[in-house]
């Protein structure tokens, strides 16, 4: 038997994205991530090149870089682009969609509010590097799950009541 | 040993990594594309395991140089055969074909060690393991003076196929990892886990004498996790219950979580003060957080969404709001402080959505958190609900400095009326 390490075989359909996580493909293989609620996906694409990646960005700030590279917006957004020009993607014709950023309880003090300060702050990281906001499902009180194709340039978004959305 | 609970936070993404390079070990001999679910750092425990009673077979084996102890890699019994005899006609049962791929991801997890502490670490030859949690335990040797656990669950994609893996490390080498002085001492933290157990089984009562159905505590654990990795232990499948603040001295928040069928057998005991006969299911196996993919496809394929509303959401609040009273019975008089609780919030929705919400607030306070969950599961039908309490680290730190050793969870009072 051998041992060696492989790299990720190209030929896998889905890479799936956890919290604070974000990931990059091309053409048919899906890029997926669960259990939104507060946090916010953000799926940036070069349509062109069928290139796009997802990074599922937790928090508005954050002061620690030890974290996982999309706890915060910023840096999930900053990395992102990075990783998809590495990938073949070209700045100025990125195009970006956003999922999430729920508020599914109510509780009083200064944390609240965190999922639309995610979805502001999205806004915001994409405005400043021109990459246009072209669909968006944001808000209300239910969680969400994301399947990205970059090759269609689609992002499904399916809510905890099993609705589904094609952005 | 003093704990700094962000340099056990620290570890978790490095024992996280070491698990992920053990996974690709694992593709690299097999082809099976394997993922890493969740990663954990847990207060060492002799029953750690004991809830485990589905037979595994695996490896143990002991290390020494940058770090040194003991792991326990171990797979199911059926799944792993079938693999290894796919790839080698006739291995499947042998154990050293299982010795040989455990020793390979077994590496695997420590090469991640030895890399993110830049050090070297040898490991001595692999030996082959089988049984039930408590056997595998006994097989470890397991040293009531070590501290700490490492945890990690992998699980094959489109596979039935799971690793599990621990990392024991001797108690010098934790001392050497986390030295500072400004931590927890780590007797106060084996009095917070057990002060959480003892609210755990009182909640765990309150359930039974609510409902009818006799629930005990499967599974505790107290963990010391990045924010980010807390809502990994949980499914996306939709779940039935409360969050609730933590508010005084000790912020922070309770989760208290069914899964759909549980929450409609709840309701109904509350409800009309019926419950559904015991099944002939036998209950769920699927010890630590493994959850059954089969309940999973279940609750998606069904057509209609349940709801939760009026007086089913209001019965849902109420033991929710009951069992958080239980739970943390107690734990005022351990900690010397007040402690109240914030009317319950109810939730229905996807179990890592509300992890998550949960500690995308928390998060903007802490990097990581002090995680104590439990698992309360029913002897004769199949029933799950999962309590997470996730105190403030600071101020639970603050408390934990007043607290005298040797206090223990010892409940002074029942849980409320019911």
């Amino acid at each position: 038997m051998n041992a060696e390490r492989q790299p990720h075989s190209d030929d896998r359909d889905r890479v799936k994205v956890g919290v604070a996580e974000f990931a990059v493909a091309s053409d048919g293989t899906r890029v997926t991530t669960s259990g939104l609620g507060s946090c916010v996906g953000v799926a940036v694409a070069d349509p062109d090149a069928g290139v796009a990646g997802l990074a599922h960005v937790m928090l508005p700030e954050t002061d620690t870089d030890r974290s996982k590279p999309a706890k915060s917006v910023v840096q999930g957004v900053e990395r992102l682009i990075a990783e998809i020009e590495a990938a073949g993607g070209r700045a100025g014709r990125f195009e970006a969609k956003l999922a999430g950023g729920s508020r599914m309880f109510d509780f009083s003090g200064v944390s609240e509010g965190v999922g639309e300060r995610n979805v502001t702050r999205s806004r915001d990281a994409l405005a400043e590097r021109n990459v246009p906001v072209v669909a968006e499902d944001v808000g209300g009180e239910h969680g969400r799950s994301l399947s990205l194709h970059p090759g269609e340039w689609t992002l499904t978004v399916t809510s905890a009541r099993d609705e589904v959305v094609e952005l | 040993m003093k704990v700094d609970v962000e340099s056990l936070g620290t570890f978790s993404r490095t024992a996280h990594e070491g698990a992920e390079r053990a996974a690709e070990n694992l593709t690299g001999m097999t082809g099976i594309e394997t993922a890493v679910d969740v990663t954990r750092v847990t207060l060492a425990s002799a029953d750690d395991l004991a809830g485990e009673r589905g037979r595994r077979v695996g490896v143990t084996v002991d290390f020494e140089g940058g770090i040194a102890g003991t792991s326990l890699l171990t797979f199911p019994p059926e799944e792993i055969e079938t693999h290894l005899d796919a790839l080698v006609p006739g291995a499947g049962g042998d154990e050293s074909a299982v010795s040989e791929v455990g020793n390979i991801v077994t590496s695997g997890f420590l090469d991640g060690w030895a890399d993110c502490l830049g050090t070297t670490i040898d490991i001595s030859p692999p030996e082959y393991v089988e049984g039930t949690g408590p056997q595998l335990l006994a097989a470890t040797e397991f040293d009531r003076d070590r501290a700490f656990v490492f945890r990690s669950r992998a699980s094959a994609i489109g596979e039935q196929l799971d690793f599990a893996f621990r990392m024991f490390p001797d108690r010098e080498s934790m001392d050497e990892m986390l030295s500072g002085d400004d931590g927890i001492p780590v007797e106060k933290l084996a009095t917070l886990r057990e002060m959480a157990r003892t609210g755990a089984r009182t909640a765990s009562e309150t359930v039974s004498q609510m409902t009818g159905i006799e629930t005990r505590v499967d599974i505790s654990h107290l963990s010391f996790v990045p924010v980010e990795d807390v809502p990994a232990g949980l499914s996306d499948r939709r779940h039935v219950g409360v969050v609730l603040e933590f508010e005084s001295t000790l912020g922070g928040y309770v989760l208290i979580l069914f899964d759909e069928a549980s929450a409609r057998e709840v309701v109904a005991a509350l409800v009309t003060g019926e419950t559904s006969p015991p099944s002939n299911q036998p209950p769920t196996d699927d010890a630590d957080e493994t959850r059954s993919s089969s309940s999973a496809t279940e609750s998606r394929d069904g057509a209609t969404v349940e709801t939760f509303d009026g007086v089913e959401r209001s019965a849902i609040e109420e033991i929710g709001n009951v069992m958080t009273s239980s739970f943390v019975d107690g734990w005022a008089n351990v900690l010397d402080t007040t402690i109240e609780i914030s009317p319950p919030r109810f939730v229905h929705d996807m179990g890592r959505a509300v992890a998550e919400s949960v500690v995308a607030r928390l998060g903007q306070r802490q990097a990581n958190a002090v995680l104590f969950d439990a698992t309360l599961r029913a002897a004769d039908r199949k029933f799950d609900c999962e309590i997470y309490a996730l105190p403030d680290e600071t101020e639970l730190r603050t408390v934990l400095a007043e607290l005298e050793p040797g206090e223990t969870g010892e409940r002074t009072t029942r849980a409320g009326p019911l």
